[in-house]
This record gives C-alpha cells, sequence and structure tokens, in this order.
C-alpha cells in the first residue's frame, strides 16, 4: 500500500541539532520534511502560506518564544500535529506545551529512528501520555469534581471520568504500561488506548487555556477533527 | 406644661385683677398674749399681721377681730371668705361660730404649720348686716406665722384666685419638689452605676435642695418645733456645702484659701447654733456673702475662659447660672421671711430657683456624660490605632521571617541541587573524561556513561516538580526516564506498585534521596548485575512503605563500593531503613520507609 507521506516542518535554532533532526525525518520512508527553519519569523511567514502534517519545534529560538507560533498553527491548521523538542521534558514545559496545543515531546538526545517513529506513532493516533501529565489530568478531574460539586449541577456530571476510566489514569500515574494495565484489568492494550482517549474528550473545559487544552487533546488522540 | 404654666399665669392676673363685689378687709383690732405673760396686749393693725417681723423672737397667741357688713347689692348671692395665708395653728369664726379650725391652738411648737391658701363659704343663716370676723392663732419662736389680708366676696370672684394661689402656693411647689427628687434619683443612679464623685454630689446638692423646698407647702410635719427648723436649717447649709462641692468638681480644683474661708463659715453656723438665732441670721448673712464673692469669681473665670478660647466651657456656664440664680432667689427669700412685714404670704422663690438648679444639673450631668463618652471613644480609636500599629509590627516581623525562610530554602535548594551535581552528572562526566583519556573505554561506555548522566539531570529536574511524599509519582517518575533504558539492556521489568499512602514525615529532601537511592540501585543492575529480570514491588502495610527492588543477576561481588556507600549515606539523610542483599540468584535492595514505624500508633488520617 502507497501510504501517504507525512509533511514534517523543522523549527530548531542549533544548526547540528535541525541537520540530526532533518536526517532523522529524511531516513523514514513515511515522513516528508517540507521546511526547516533556525527562526521563528520565517516559519511563521511558511506557515501562513502552506500546510503541513507535523510540525516539531524548539522552544527558545532567537527571535522569540515557539508557544505562540505552536498555538497559531494549532488554531490554524488543526490537521498539524505539533511535537515541541526538549532536553529535560520536565513537568512546567510540557504541561505549558501541552495546553498550548501540542501533543507531545521529543527529546533531544532520541536516537534518530526514535525520533521518526514516535512523529509516526502520533499521525497514527497514538497516545503518549507520561505519568505527570496523567497525575495533571487527575488533578484537574478532581477540581472539576469538587466544583461540580458545589454547583450542584447534575447536568455536569458526564464531564466526570467513569471509575475503569479514573483506574486507567491512576495507574498510568503510578507508573505502569498500556500492556501492564490491559494485563490488570483483563483487557486488550487497544481498550486501554480507548479509555485514553475518552477520558480525554471527557474533560471539561471553560477557559481559553483549557479549551485549547482539550483541542491538544483531539489532536493527541488523533480522533478526526471535525468530530464533536 | 409650659402651656399650663402660661393658663396659670392668666389666671392669677385675672385673679388679682378682677375683684368687683369684693371686700378687702385689713383693719383689725389686734389681741396678743405672749407667752409666758398673762397680760394681753390690746391693739390695732393694719393686715396682714407678720408676727416674726412685728414681734420679733417671741411666741404667743393673737386674735384678729374684723368688722365687715353684708353687701346689700348682692343679697342672696352665696358668700365666701378667703385668706391667703394664716397660721401657724388657727381657729375662724364669724358672729361667734367656729368656721374652720387647722392645729393645736393650746399646743406650743404643735407640729402642723398652715400654709395653704384657706377658702370657706359663709353660711347664709349667719351673715347679718354687722359682721364680727375672729381669727385666732398660734405663733411659735422664729417659726412664719401671721395673718394675711382677708378678702370677702362672691364665690365667684374669690374661688379663682384661691384656686390661683393654691396652685402657686402648693401644685406647682409639690411638682418642684418631685422633679427635684427624679434628678436626685437620677444623679444617685449614675454615681451607683460610674462612681464617680461628680454625680454623688449633684444627687446631695438636689436632694438637699428637694427636701428644703418641701418645708415650704409640707404642712403636716414629722417633727415638732423646732426640731424641724434645725432640720430644714441643716438641709440648707447641706444644699450650700454641697452647692460648693458641685463648684469644685466641675472647675476641676479650687484655691485652698477658698476652702478655708468655705469651711470657717461652716464652723461659724454650727457655732452659731447653739449661741442663738441672731447669730445664725449672722452666720446667713456671712454665707450669702461668701457666696457672692465666690460667684463673682466664678463668673469672672468662666468669663475669662470664654474670652481666652473664644468657646465657653458649658459645664461652668451652667453650674455658674446655677448659683447665681439660687444666691438671688435665697436673699430674696431671707429678705422677706424675716424683714419686710407686708410679705407674709409671699411664697418665695427659692422654689423656682430649685427647680432650675434641677435643669443645671441635668445639663451638667449630660455634659459630663457626653464628654465620658468622648473621652471613651477616643481612647478606644487611640486603642485601635495602637493594635492597628502592632498589627503592622506583626506583620512586618512575619515578613521578615518568611524572608529568612526563603533565604534558608533558596541555601538548602542550592546545597542540594550541588550534591545532586556532585553525586550525579558531575560524576559521571568526570567519569566520561576518564574513559576518554584512557582510551580503553569503547565509544558505546562513554555513550552510556553521558547517557547516565543525562537521566540524573532529568530526574533531578522531575524531583523539582513532584509532590512531597508522592512515591507513586517518583517511582512513576523513575520509570518513564530510565525505562528506555532498561530496555536497550534487554531486561524485563516487572512492575508491582500498589497505590501507596502518602509519606509522613517526607521532605524535598529526602524524596530526592529515595530517588537517588533507586537510581543508583537500577543503574547498579544494569551495568554491572547482567540480569534478565528487575522486580520493582512498593506496598504499604503495618504502618510503613517497603520497596524492593530486586533482580535476577550476579549479584554484587564487590561492585560499585563507593556508590553503596553513598546509597546507605543517603538512606541515613533520608532517615529510611536500606538493606542490600546479594546472592548467586540476584541481588535485592529494600527500603523501609520508617515514618509511620517510628510515629507510634496509626496517626495518618
Amino acid at each position: 500500500m502507497n501510504a501517504p507521506r507525512w509533511r514534517v516542518v523543522l523549527l530548531e535554532d542549533d544548526a547540528d541539532m535541525r541537520g540530526f533532526f532533518e536526517s532523522s525525518v529524511h531516513a523514514h520512508p513515511a515522513l516528508e520534511l517540507v521546511a526547516s527553519f533556525g527562526m521563528l519569523a520565517p516559519a511563521r511567514a511558511w506557515f501562513a502560506q502552506n500546510p503541513a502534517d507535523v510540525l516539531l519545534a524548539d522552544l527558545a529560538l532567537p527571535d522569540g518564544h515557539a508557544l505562540d507560533l505552536l498555538r497559531e498553527v494549532v488554531r490554524s491548521q488543526p490537521a498539524c500535529d505539533v511535537l515541541v523538542v526538549s532536553v529535560f521534558g520536565d513537568e512546567d514545559t510540557v504541561i505549558a506545551c501541552v495546553e498550548a496545543g501540542a501533543v507531545g515531546y521529543i527529546q533531544k538526545d532520541a536516537t534518530p529512528a526514535d525520533v521518526a517513529q514516535t512523529i509516526v506513532d502520533v499521525k497514527q493516533g497514538a497516545s503518549p501520555i507520561s505519568p505527570m501529565i496523567a497525575r495533571k489530568l487527575l488533578a484537574r478531574v478532581h477540581q472539576n469534581g469538587q466544583r461540580e460539586a458545589v454547583a450542584a449541577a447534575p447536568a455536569a456530571a458526564p464531564h466526570l471520568l467513569t471509575p475503569r476510566e479514573t483506574e486507567v489514569l491512576e495507574l498510568i500515574a503510578r507508573g505502569y504500561s498500556y500492556a501492564e494495565i490491559a494485563r490488570l484489568q483483563a483487557v486488550s492494550k487497544h481498550t486501554v488506548q480507548s479509555h485514553i482517549k475518552n477520558l480525554y474528550s471527557k474533560l471539561a473545559v471553560h477557559s481559553r487555556g483549557e479549551a485549547v487544552f482539550e483541542a491538544s487533546r483531539m489532536g493527541l488522540l488523533g480522533v478526526p477533527r471535525a468530530a464533536p | 406644661m409650659s402651656l399650663r404654666l402660661l393658663c396659670v399665669l392668666v389666671w392669677l392676673w385675672a385673679a388679682t385683677s378682677a375683684c368687683a363685689g369684693v371686700q378687702v378687709l385689713q383693719d383689725a383690732e389686734l389681741t396678743v398674749r405672749l407667752r409666758g405673760q398673762p397680760v394681753p396686749i390690746v391693739s390695732t393693725t393694719t393686715l396682714p399681721l407678720h408676727w416674726d417681723v412685728a414681734l420679733r423672737r417671741k411666741a404667743g397667741w393673737a386674735r384678729v377681730r374684723l368688722r365687715f357688713d353684708a353687701d346689700p347689692a348682692r343679697g342672696s348671692a352665696p358668700q365666701t371668705l378667703f385668706i391667703a395665708r394664716l397660721g401657724n395653728a388657727y381657729r375662724v369664726s364669724i358672729n361667734g361660730v367656729v368656721l374652720a379650725e387647722e392645729g393645736a391652738l393650746r399646743e406650743p411648737n404643735h407640729g402642723w404649720s398652715g400654709k395653704r391658701p384657706l377658702w370657706l363659704r359663709l353660711p347664709g343663716p349667719l351673715l347679718q348686716a354687722h359682721n364680727v370676723l375672729d381669727i385666732d392663732i398660734r405663733a411659735d419662736f422664729l417659726r412664719r406665722a401671721g395673718v394675711s389680708t382677708v378678702q370677702v366676696g362672691p364665690e365667684a370672684e374669690l374661688r379663682a384666685a384661691w384656686h390661683a394661689r393654691e396652685w402657686r402656693d402648693v401644685t406647682l411647689p409639690r411638682a418642684v419638689s418631685i422633679f427635684s427628687l427624679l434628678v436626685s434619683a437620677f444623679c444617685l443612679l449614675l454615681w451607683w452605676q460610674q462612681r464617680e464623685a461628680l454625680y454623688a454630689i449633684a444627687a446631695l446638692w438636689q436632694g438637699s435642695w428637694c427636701l428644703r423646698i418641701s418645708a415650704r407647702w409640707w404642712e403636716d410635719a414629722f417633727l415638732s418645733w423646732p426640731a424641724w427648723f434645725q432640720l430644714t436649717q441643716g438641709l440648707f447649709w447641706l444644699g450650700c456645702l454641697s452647692g460648693y462641692a458641685l463648684v469644685r468638681a466641675v472647675w476641676g480644683t479650687r484655691p485652698r484659701r477658698e476652702q478655708w474661708v468655705v469651711a470657717s463659715v461652716l464652723l461659724a453656723w454650727l457655732a452659731a447654733t447653739w449661741v442663738g438665732p441672731d447669730w445664725v441670721l449672722a452666720c446667713t448673712a456671712l454665707l450669702i456673702a461668701a457666696w457672692a464673692v465666690l460667684i463673682a469669681r466664678l463668673a469672672f473665670d468662666t468669663w475669662r475662659v470664654w474670652n481666652a478660647v473664644h468657646k465657653p466651657d458649658s459645664l461652668r456656664v451652667w453650674m455658674t447660672l446655677a448659683v447665681v440664680v439660687c444666691w438671688g432667689a435665697l436673699v430674696h427669700d431671707i429678705a422677706t421671711a424675716r424683714l419686710l412685714p407686708t410679705q407674709y404670704d409671699e411664697a418665695g422663690w427659692t422654689i423656682w430657683a430649685a427647680a432650675l438648679t434641677g435643669v443645671a444639673v441635668l445639663a451638667i450631668v449630660s455634659l459630663r456624660f457626653q464628654k465620658t463618652r468622648h473621652q471613651l471613644s477616643d481612647l478606644t480609636h487611640s486603642l485601635e490605632r495602637r493594635v492597628q500599629l502592632r498589627e503592622d509590627e506583626l506583620a512586618a516581623r512575619h515578613e521578615e521571617l518568611r524572608d529568612l525562610e526563603r533565604i534558608k530554602a533558596k541555601a538548602e535548594e542550592r546545597s542540594r541541587i550541588l550534591r545532586d551535581m556532585h553525586d550525579g552528572a558531575g560524576a559521571h562526566l568526570i567519569t566520561a573524561m576518564r574513559q576518554i583519556e584512557g582510551g580503553k573505554a569503547s565509544n558505546a561506555d562513554v555513550l552510556q556513561t553521558l547517557r547516565e548522566s543525562l537521566d540524573q539531570l532529568r530526574l533531578s529536574v522531575d524531583a523539582m516538580s513532584l509532590p512531597v511524599g508522592d512515591v507513586n509519582a517518583l517511582l512513576a517518575s523513575l520509570r518513564f526516564r530510565l525505562q528506555p533504558r532498561i530496555e536497550a539492556a534487554g531486561m524485563a521489568l516487572q512492575w508491582d506498585v500498589d497505590l501507596l499512602p502518602l509519606w509522613p514525615g517526607c521532605t524535598e529532601e529526602s524524596m530526592h534521596h529515595l530517588q537517588y537511592i533507586l537510581f543508583e540501585a537500577i543503574s547498579n543492575t544494569l551495568q554491572h548485575a547482567r540480569a534478565r529480570q528487575l522486580t520493582l514491588a512498593a506496598h504499604a502495610g503495618d504502618g510503613a512503605i517497603v520497596l524492593t527492588l530486586q533482580d535476577d543477576g550476579v549479584g554484587f561481588r564487590g561492585a560499585a563500593g563507593n556508590g553503596l556507600r553513598t546509597m546507605q549515606e543517603r538512606a541515613d539523610l533520608a532517615n529510611v531503613q536500606l538493606e542490600l542483599h546479594s546472592s548467586a540468584q540476584g541481588s535485592g535492595v529494600r527500603i523501609v520507609l520508617p515514618a509511620l514505624l517510628t510515629s507510634g500508633p496509626e496517626t495518618v488520617p
């Protein structure tokens, strides 16, 4: 089957690093590098004219922070998934990027094969969720639950997770892998993934930040953009 | 009340002016019999008869005989008799028939003393063309006795005059007495509540005034004469003394010389009561003079203050006013009672002065009350200000403490990061350098060392956002970071982690140590154990959290001695139990988080 190739745009100011990512993308048959930038401004100009499937972006650039561009791309090109390049993958950066609409991140020390595979996995609907993100989501669900309990509005109840979904989230936060969770719950790995998709889509959105966050989750889960 | 007073005044005016058909009987035959003298003195006189002025310092009996002819024009209209005042005891008879009698005529110094106006209907059959009206009185020593002018006329005319006199001499004075009594009681109540001398003195002043003026209308005294006289005199002096005390209380302080004068006058009066009535009268004159001087000084003082600050001291103004009015009334009353022969039935001004002083006392008390309230409110405000000041100080102190804590936390954080860099990334970088310098290590070895260094750095970064005490989060992050290396080493990781309770007594510091120990243990296994399976288990039970790391490799065999020592040090710092065991079947690490064990009974909610 001659599958279409995903159009990848690269934004990285360090020339060596950019070269590394370029070669990583080139090496994978399912990926096509359509543009590569070291500055924010030309990248922004490019996105105004051209569509893409994936944006791989470093955050700190000589002419500004990439978070704004990230938001613009997520808004103007819903089909484009954004992955952030990070050295540490620390909680603050990751959560900020996810809230801005990123679907995940790639560590700078990843192997070329890992880089390409991560991009392809995301485009194929993988749900890369780290324990720290799971913990944040649990905290958010807990907060929403409290808020709704205070408001005593039964209509808001669908925003809450089912016990099974909460259990999945808790197991992820405790460090279990999808396969282990599937084994523990005697279900398939795909069922676990579908639970994760469900719990993402169920999370309530109120603020703009949360709306963006949810939009990012849509991308994260690979759900068709037109679907409610 | 004022409307009523106005009516009375109009009535008074009407009663005195509209006297058509009324005969005023003034020319009388007077028969006086002094006590201890059997021979009566017969003379003629013109009423009113003011015994104490006419027969100074004498006691006895008098008969006033008046003659009048019936008014033929009035014919059958009922005739009445009106005498404004007579006493002490009296008997009124017409043509030999007794019409009225009050008090014990034969009993000198009897308690009863006539003070009310007398109004009588003259029975028609008794009246003849020429009538003889006899008025017998008993007069006591120093007591206000006598007969005022007698009026005979139609009932319609004289009833009004009688009513007006009754109002002036009895009803209104009683009302004033009650008012003074109420003011006195009110002051007493204030004193009872607040224990402030001013209120007690005001109560005493008003009380003595009230009793003193009651003697003006009190006919049936409970004491006989002259005990009653001594009582009223005593009250008068008490009133003067408490009046001066009130002046002192209002002014705050008075010259010592003035107090000596007051004491001297008082002593002189006490002495005079033993010597005789003329001496008492002299003392009274002295007292009035002293008061006059005092009033002049008070008035001057009040005026001076007013002039100086362009604002009257209301308390002093009221007090001066009250004293001036009292003084004037007293002078008037003493003059009428003791010196003026025609003023026998004059009721006196003291009563009205008493009413005014009552108002003044109320004003003084209320002003004083207001002042006290203002002082209290000022005090409250100042207290509030001080409390606010103290609160601000406390807040500043608190802020300082917080700053200190922040500095301390920063210092601790710095030393922790330094230690992490020293034991972790720094150590690995040095190892990598040695490996490259030595030239023996392969590229893969150096890469491994550098990867380890990066992992350690990432774990340090993760540790910054780990919730303190959340061991689950710590383990999950460790796995998330190390999973790629474990997989790359071809090792299977068995994950058996329960939902753990929060680690009580845990600090950020101990979280780091625990993370380091686990990282070091996993790294050792990856590097030296040649294991195929690694199991990480975490369970809570028996009041402790137990973490175990078990591999199926070849054991330590003396490897990584430095790393083990650091692990032990870190375990001691984190206050956790660390047990290491190694055998041919593999090596294991057991970590017990003993916070629950040492805290005795279960205290975690």
